[in-house]
């Protein structure tokens, strides 16, 4: 995997990026604006559920007002990501951190997906009043402690040897 | 006591050391700081929104900005003890790049955009609270603060970029 990484480093494209004195960090700018938005987004909506913030509207109100901004982020996430990632596949791709980022992204997903689902079927969070559903409030402490995990493991990226020591194969490279 | 020796002095002190050399402190520190910029730009962005009118129009002004305040100011405490602990090991180089100073420019444009805001327009918030669009004046000051902390998150970012420290612009 690594020869291919660094194939991939050598390609015209990604030595453009790596080389350009303003790509990388425009990028970055970007994917910190981006994932301000969706953590934002994410922690406004689960405090809502838990019934500590945006009262007086529903469950499904807050959802519906969060939840375009968070997917618009995530796929701006994912655009200024991927060239990053071009820019030093192997600093990324060969990063512990960066996979861990990529597994937590997946729950916090499919935990997102299936939430929005309930929310839009179940009648109950169409009331400003409803109760706390405890599994619920259980499912947005988790949400929450993932994003920040994923905030976290993006930027151990940069340090993944100090982090994993030598579990990290960039220890070595 | 010159800033140069003043700095110097900050960055051999024990807790730049601290910082610096404790195994996985900085990039800890780091990350805190990330978390601070996007409690604070985030609730920020959702009021500025609501004063352009664009977003959370269902609720009143007062309501969404009381909502959002405590986060703010949380991640505004965070933001500076953690930019401290960041700024302390590199002081002397930091305090001289251009990127970190205009960065500080525009968190002090952006502090006094707020107190303008708070002190004269949302004085009479309760006359344009419900209001979609609301005034001029506030609308302004919504667009004026995105466009402040916008600054602050790139130019902070810059900070890192040494091939970019000496001339920001050079690109242009």
């Amino acid at each position: 995997m690594i020869e291919t990484l660094i194939d991939l480093s050598q390609s015209p494209l990604s030595l453009a990026m790596a080389t350009s004195p303003w790509v990388v960090p425009t990028m970055q700018s970007i994917h910190i604006v981006s994932i301000a938005v969706i953590f934002i987004s994410v922690l406004i909506t689960a405090l809502r559920v838990i019934g500590v913030s945006w009262g007086g509207v529903s469950v499904r109100t807050t959802a519906t007002r969060f939840a375009p901004w968070a997917w618009t982020a995530l796929a701006v996430l994912a655009v200024s990501g991927i060239v990053l990632i071009l820019a030093e596949p192997v600093r990324e791709l060969m990063a512990i951190s960066f996979w861990v980022k990529m597994a937590l992204l997946v729950v916090a997903i499919v935990i997102s997906v299936r939430f929005l689902r309930a929310v839009r079927s179940n009648e109950a969070f169409a009331a400003a009043d409803a109760p706390v559903d405890p599994t619920m409030r259980r499912n947005a402490i988790i949400t929450i402690a993932i994003w920040v995990a994923i905030i976290f493991m993006g930027r151990f990226i940069a340090y993944d040897p100090l982090i994993w020591g030598s579990l990290s194969p960039l220890g070595s490279v | 006591m010159d800033f140069a020796t003043f700095f110097s002095a900050l960055e051999s002190s024990g807790l730049a050391q601290w910082v610096n050399t404790n195994g996985a402190t900085y990039p800890i520190v780091e990350s805190f700081h990330v978390i601070a910029i996007a409690l604070v730009f985030g609730t920020i962005l959702i009021v500025d929104l609501r004063m352009l009118g664009l977003a959370s129009t269902n609720r009143p002004f007062t309501r969404v900005a009381h909502d959002l305040l405590h986060l703010t100011w949380g991640g505004f405490v965070l933001a500076v003890i953690t930019g401290i602990l960041l700024f302390l090991p590199n002081a002397s180089s930091i305090y001289i790049n251009v990127n970190f100073q205009i960065k500080m420019v525009l968190l002090l444009l952006a502090g006094i955009n707020m107190f303008v805001f708070e002190l004269v327009t949302a004085r009479n918030s309760s006359v344009w609270d419900t209001s979609v669009p609301p005034p001029n004046a506030v609308r302004i000051a919504g667009l004026l603060s995105i466009c402040l902390w916008l600054g602050v998150i790139v130019f902070g970012r810059l900070i890192g970029f040494t091939s970019v420290a000496d001339d920001p612009f050079a690109f242009l």
